[in-house]
């Protein structure tokens, strides 16, 4: 409704409200079926991507703060709360002093405003949740410190979305391919990382965006590929997991997930020139987290990874040896 | 056969087989003739010259599947070989001449984990002792059994013939026999099963010494006490004159698998691996194992593995080359061809002189190994479901790749049967594939 492509009709005000619209129909404006009509995945993609960037300012707010660098979001797990904390005796301040820790030395660190991260506001989102009933669980109590531990970041970041609405704008601009994001990259300590993979420039109240494609960044992936594993795999073994390899490099590279995808598949399928041996293997055994995917090729899904030196490599290092 | 719908193909019947899981009654050397050699090369001569405790049989597919590529077809395969001549002929067929063969005795056993029951090393072992006393028909009819005929040979080195004994002077001889064996590894070692060496004295055949060690011994207790079980096993095979036991222990993937065991369970069974395959004198002096491996089993061993300070197992270190052997599977259209004709050979009803591929034409061949990523158990059953399905629908020879693609394509929906199983995977592949980001 807001892009002009759906014809403005109230929606429901609140959560219990939802069911009287279950078979509501909303119609689509000229513009918007003009969009639906667009046969080119890629080309729809474009579309909707510059049209959120002129309508949806905390869209445009969360492009523009990754211009200036990657945002990390610290994440917390229920073992980081005791098992008897109550939203009145949760240590708050050792938690926003974790908070701007983990932001610190994040790769974020040098961007990120971590000085207005205080106890505080914290306690106080957390303590009005549970107002009128005390949480059913640790879980619950998790989810609420969780939610203020973000409202709390994005506040000091002048990022004014909420912690549900930086969600969906996030995988918006994922699904973009504008921005990339993982939670397993290994630079950092235990949180969300966010970068631009694109260049984004502003001028004036405009502003634009140009991806950092594979045709530009496939080759800088593909040594990428080779040195993240080194670091990533566990000794003995000459495997990697594709999602922790996926984020690492994809952040590294400043590209969005996709690319590290795309080459990855490329190079397995012998449709790039690679300097190395590169092999895939199911990994039937392994469950990716929910945020991640395996490698997917001809329908085919991969989890592990493992590189190694090319036979002419191999020939060129003997005879440098000999 | 009640009913033969393969009459107009020249078949008495379909000789592949439903499922291939374990061992199959047809083994064409010619298909994995490579990787035969090199295992009796490698993994026997290899580990008796070079006293190697441990040893690896890979399987790696080109297309990073893992599974169904021959390893437990392999391994009995070489078992059966090793046991026919106390391991002459393989012995021979790596190059060892006959004269020297004939002084390293050797035997082998199959242990298998399992999901359910075999699912520590322990229980792994109790399962190749029992595998050593199941009973198979020897060349003469009758049946014996490996540690029949290891009980047998104890008796006959000292020039005894164990029917002119009673059961507990047999017994006492067995026992007596075994501790002279292994009293040059020191004392503190595992104790024998005093139950296993009654048995052995008191058993009156192989099949009765069979069902007696299998009724006898409770899951729990192969659990806990397999080591010693087999530790009495591996005294006899070296009491009755053996230099060399051969365990080949298959489904490593079975003790490894993180949806069955905790972690610090399999970082428990991997330190045994340590104890008992290393450190044990007289195990490592006598044993030779053979460890089946695949990527899904490295990923989830290999933090314990590195832990317990094991050698690598990985095949793509050079330096592993010597214990490491790799199963790939059918890698070409000839030995794709060659074991068609295996198993077709005795079915055929003009024993396949007109055509020894059968109804089979030699693209569909390729068709079916490349469809099934040159893995054999996958090759061998896709062979029947055409073959069957061609005979449900009459189809007339010669079955060519059209027909197999047309059979075993699927035609549900645009993304077919798999689509529906695979839909976040081939969405996320699609967006992978997305023009922008070219």
């Amino acid at each position: 409704m807001r892009l002009g492509w759906v014809v403005k009709t109230p929606l429901p005000s609140a959560r219990h409200r939802v069911e009287a619209y279950r078979q509501k129909q909303f119609l689509l404006t000229e513009a918007g079926q003009k969009w639906v009509r667009i046969t080119d995945a890629g080309e729809a993609r474009d579309i909707l991507g510059q049209a959120l960037v002129k309508q949806h300012s905390y869209f445009r707010d969360y492009l523009i703060r990754l211009a200036s660098g990657p945002l990390f979001m610290p994440e917390f797990s229920e073992t980081d709360i005791r098992p008897d904390a109550t939203p009145e005796s949760l240590d708050y301040h050792s938690l926003a002093s974790e908070v701007a820790r983990r932001i610190q030395v994040s790769p974020a660190g040098d961007t990120a405003a971590v000085l207005n991260i205080t106890a505080g506001p914290i306690r106080k989102y957390v303590q009005r949740r549970f107002s009128k009933r005390p949480p059913k669980n640790r879980k619950a109590l998790l989810d609420a410190a969780q939610d203020a531990v973000f409202s709390e970041v994005l506040s000091s970041e002048n990022l004014r979305a909420d912690p549900a609405s930086f969600v969906i704008i996030s995988s918006w601009s994922r699904e973009l391919f504008i921005t990339g994001n993982s939670r397993y990259v290994t630079e950092s300590p235990g949180g969300w990382l966010h970068w631009a993979a694109a260049d984004i420039t502003t001028t004036g109240v405009s502003m634009s965006y140009a991806r950092r494609n594979v045709s530009k960044f496939g080759d800088y992936v593909v040594s990428m590929l080779r040195s993240a594993s080194e670091e990533l795999k566990t000794p003995g073994t000459e495997l990697v997991k594709v999602y922790p390899l996926r984020g690492t490099v994809a952040f590294r590279c400043g590209v969005a997930n996709e690319v590290v995808d795309r080459v990855l598949a490329d190079l397995v399928m012998k449709k790039r020139s690679c300097p190395y041996e590169v092999w895939v293997s199911a990994g039937a055994l392994i469950d990716p987290p929910a945020s991640e995917w395996p490698l997917s090729i001809g329908g085919r899904r991969y989890h592990l990874v493992g590189f190694g030196d090319s036979y002419t490599e191999k020939k060129e290092t003997a005879r440098n040896v000999a | 056969m009640l009913l033969n719908k393969y009459r107009d193909y020249g078949l008495t019947n379909n000789p592949f087989p439903a499922q291939v899981y374990g061992e199959s009654h047809v083994y064409d050397d010619g298909v994995v003739s490579k990787e035969l050699a090199e295992f009796r090369e490698k993994l026997v001569v290899g580990s008796l010259s070079e006293k190697r405790p441990l040893s690896f049989l890979w399987s790696l597919g080109e297309y990073g599947r893992d599974t169904g590529f021959g390893k437990t077809a392999m391994l009995q395969r070489v078992k059966r070989e090793v046991n026919s001549d106390w391991g002459i002929r393989t012995l021979t067929n790596a190059g060892v001449e006959e004269a020297v063969a004939s002084d390293f005795p050797i035997c082998a056993v199959y242990g298998c984990f399992k999901a359910r029951e075999v699912t520590n090393f322990y229980a792994g072992l109790f399962s190749a002792v029992l595998d050593a006393a199941d009973p198979v028909k020897a060349e003469d009819g009758d049946e014996t059994s490996l540690i029949w005929r290891l009980r047998e040979r104890l008796f006959a080195d000292a020039g005894l013939n164990s029917e002119d004994l009673t059961s507990s002077e047999r017994t006492s001889f067995i026992k007596d026999k075994l501790n002279e064996a292994r009293r040059p590894y020191g004392i503190g070692l595992p104790a024998f099963r005093k139950d296993l060496l009654d048995l052995l004295g008191e058993a009156g055949d192989a099949r009765g010494l069979a069902d007696a060690l299998d009724q006898m011994v409770s899951p729990t207790a192969r659990v806990r006490n397999g080591l010693y079980y087999f530790v009495t096993f591996a005294a006899l095979a070296s009491a009755a004159g053996m230099v060399g036991v051969f365990v080949f222990l298959d489904q490593l993937e079975d003790l490894a698998n993180p949806r069955l065991s905790t972690k610090a369970k399999r970082h428990r069974e991997v330190e045994r691996f340590r104890d008992d395959i290393f450190e044990d004198p007289f195990l490592a002096n006598t044993i030779s194992y053979v460890f089946t491996f695949h990527r899904r089993a490295e990923e989830a061993l290999v933090e314990a593995w590195v832990a317990a300070r094991l050698p690598s197992f990985s095949p793509e270190l050079r330096s592993n080359a010597p214990k490491v052997v790799i199963l790939r599977g059918l890698m070409t259209d000839a030995s794709a061809e060659a074991l068609v004709k295996a198993y077709l050979k005795d079915s055929l009803e003009d024993n396949g002189t007109e055509n020894p591929l059968g109804p089979f034409t030699v693209d569909a061949v390729r068709r079916m190994r490349e469809k099934t990523e040159g893995r054999i158990g996958e090759f061998l059953v896709r062979a029947r479901e055409v073959l069957e399905t061609a005979a449900g629908e009459k189809e007339p020879a010669p079955l060519d790749a059209a027909y197999v693609d047309a059979i075993t394509t699927a035609s549900l929906g645009d993304d077919g049967i798999d689509g529906a199983y695979t839909s976040r995977a081939i969405s996320r592949e699609r967006s992978v594939a997305d023009a922008l980001l070219e």
